[in-house]
């Protein structure tokens, strides 16, 4: 199997140099505003007790969440999800298949070009605003059944995952269960990035299930509202974006 | 166009705003006529509900115009009037088919709020905070209507727009809590709440065949109305009565058959309960007062139901889970179905059954708005529904 480019696109200005540069002058203005106001040097000490507390005392309010994902000894975070469509196996599987549909519904993906039977290459767009592309190889394919992926010919993102379609409890509907295994370019394999990969799963399940289901992907965006507030502003630009991954 | 948004607690403003657009293909636009508050509509103002937003358009239970329609419209028609239920549903899932609409699958785009603080989401619901879907409300001159086919209701020409409006959610939750109730014909049936959907709630109890309804309140003119125009039986002013004692004598020690809440979590009462209730609540170490709920479990017979409609958004302090189990209550709680009920209930108006148009005590254009929901807030002037004349 022929194995292709990967693009990498960010702007030239912005490499790891100009990137340090601006978190260690980011790192100097944030550390200079906070010890010249002492409200927030006060609560940044707190939330850095908070943080030794959580870590060295332990008290546990819950069993440890398996749904953020796991960050495996290759480096690479490990997610799962799942969700109950009201349609059969081979309905949901042929929708999924059909890998042009993945715009639709996966986030971040903005095109898929299908190069051969097997092989299609991928754009997505990361959290961060980063572009993407990569070459994906399907590497089973049973219908109605089962899928399984992985990325090839890429250095900036390696991975592989399946999806598995089953029967449902109730007539008519498909359980679909999606594990994928991912080494992203840029994120790292913090607990932040671990949420944020399962997040976008979860999204990308539940507006599958919408698209089957109704033929339409449920949004309030560009609804009509009055005037924000700078707050207001900051939150629908800029962090819901990220809690609600498109 | 002109629109009511929220500003922060306890603050309004009548605000210009963009034009709704069709968003999706099952989309219709409505220009709104008449809209009211609603009592759930204070638990958001009073601050209780945390995923309100600044510049929020308000409002959830109104009627209006066909104006524009998205291509996969089947059933609604430009000029068309209709009454929206409040809840939003896709018609597909499992809950939509089912008959359980409020509990739809695919109507809330921001789902993930839900469940990260009940385990699952349900639907979408109109100006009711981003946890709700984030859906501009109906305190506007034009609303966005998803799912219209499922959700906006045409009506006979013989329904007047005010009959018509209390379809939208008032009257569809009344009649469900009644319905919740498997009112049989020896029933007693005992209400707490005397506002709108309490009203409703006994109005739609004798529909459904109760022998008693019992409504307890503190205000006279709900009671006197509860009384007179929703055929009360009796009527327990729980500030002047001990309601569980009032309730023994009115059913001989046997208890009401079934106990509906219309109240929810802003509940009040006489005694240091309510204080201890509203303190904590006041510092968040709980969302709700349980008052009604208590009351509810330790009034109702052994065996009996109680249906739970007044809103509740968070955790509760106190429930009695003992008495509830060692009783064998059963216990039938949600927003209302509105798609399941409204075709039916715009029946019974057509027939002159039943007439809501009385919950009506206030009008006003839409400038007025922010004064109105104070009255109605404040319970002043005998306020029981402010309508909101828009178009």
């Amino acid at each position: 199997m022929e194995t292709t480019q990967t693009a990498h696109a960010c702007p030239a200005l912005w490499n790891d140099d100009s990137r340090r540069l601006a978190c260690i002058a980011g790192g100097l203005a944030l550390g200079g505003y906070i010890f010249t106001h002492p409200r927030t040097l006060k609560f940044m000490l707190g939330l850095g007790v908070a943080e030794l507390l959580r870590r060295n005392v332990p008290l546990r309010i819950d069993a440890p969440s398996l749904r953020p994902g796991r960050l495996m000894q290759s480096g690479k975070i490990q997610a799962h999800a799942s969700i109950t469509i009201a349609g059969g196996p081979e309905h949901v599987y042929r929708f999924w298949r059909n890998y042009e549909n993945a715009p639709k519904f996966m986030s971040g993906v903005e095109d898929v070009r299908i190069v051969s039977e097997n092989v299609a290459e991928w754009r997505m767009r990361t959290m961060q605003g980063h572009r993407l592309s990569w070459v994906g190889e399907t590497t089973e394919d049973i219908p109605g059944q089962r899928i399984g992926w992985r990325v090839i010919g890429s250095d900036v993102i390696a991975g592989s995952g399946k999806v598995e379609f089953k029967n449902g409890v109730a007539p008519g509907t498909t359980e679909v269960r999606v594990r994928q295994e991912v080494r992203l370019p840029v994120a790292g394999g913090g607990w932040l990035s671990r949420t944020f990969m399962a997040r976008r799963m979860e999204e990308s399940l539940r507006r599958l299930k919408q698209l089957i289901e109704t033929g339409e992907v449920a949004r309030t965006d560009g609804q009509p509202a009055g005037e924000r507030g700078l707050a207001g502003r900051i939150a629908h630009e800029y962090v819901k974006p990220v809690l609600i991954p498109q | 166009m002109q629109a009511l948004c929220y500003r922060g607690v306890n603050s309004l403003s009548v605000e210009q705003v963009p034009d709704p657009a069709i968003l999706n293909p099952r989309d219709v636009i409505v220009r709104v006529k008449l809209s009211t508050a609603c009592g759930s509509d204070l638990h958001l103002l009073n601050g209780y509900v945390p995923t309100m937003e600044k510049g929020d358009i308000i409002g959830h239970e109104f009627m209006g115009e066909v104006v524009e329609i998205g291509p996969e419209v089947k059933k609604l028609q430009r000029g068309q009037r209709v009454v929206v239920v409040s809840v939003i549903g896709c018609g597909s899932c499992q809950y939509c088919r089912d008959d359980m609409w409020s509990l739809c699958d695919n109507t809330n785009p921001n789902a993930w709020v839900l469940e990260k603080a009940y385990g699952h989401s349900g639907a979408g619901i109109f100006g009711y905070s981003h946890g709700f879907g984030g859906y501009a409300g109906c305190h506007a001159e034009y609303i966005r209507v998803p799912f219209a086919d499922n959700g906006a209701f045409p009506i006979p020409d013989t329904v007047s727009d005010d009959k018509a409006l209390f379809v939208s959610d008032a009257f569809p939750t009344g009649y469900m809590a009644a319905a919740m109730c498997a009112i049989k014909p020896t029933d007693t049936v005992a209400v707490w709440g005397c506002g709108a959907v309490g009203q409703m709630a006994m109005r739609s109890a004798h529909l459904l065949g109760a022998s008693k309804v019992i409504a307890i309140d503190r205000l006279a003119d709900r009671l006197y109305m509860a009384k007179e125009k929703s055929g009360a039986y009796q009527t327990i002013n729980y500030e002047q009565q001990n309601v569980y004692e009032a309730l023994q004598d009115l059913t001989a020690g046997r208890g009401p058959d079934a106990c509906i809440d219309a109240v929810g979590m802003e509940a009040h009462g006489p005694g240091v309960e309510y204080y201890y209730d509203k303190a904590k609540q006041t510092v968040r170490l709980s969302t709700d007062r349980a008052l009604v709920l208590r009351q509810m479990i330790r009034c109702c017979r052994k065996g009996g139901i109680l249906s739970v409609v007044g809103v509740y958004g968070g955790v509760i302090d106190k429930f009695p889970m003992g008495a509830l189990m060692n009783k064998a209550l059963v216990l039938h709680t949600g927003q209302m179905h509105g798609q399941k009920y409204a075709p039916h209930l715009l029946e019974h108006i057509a027939k002159g059954e039943i007439d809501t148009s009385d919950l009506i005590t206030h009008r006003g254009p839409l400038t007025q708005a922010p004064a109105l929901y104070r009255t109605f807030n404040d319970k002043a002037e005998a306020c029981m529904r402010p309508v909101f004349e828009i178009g």
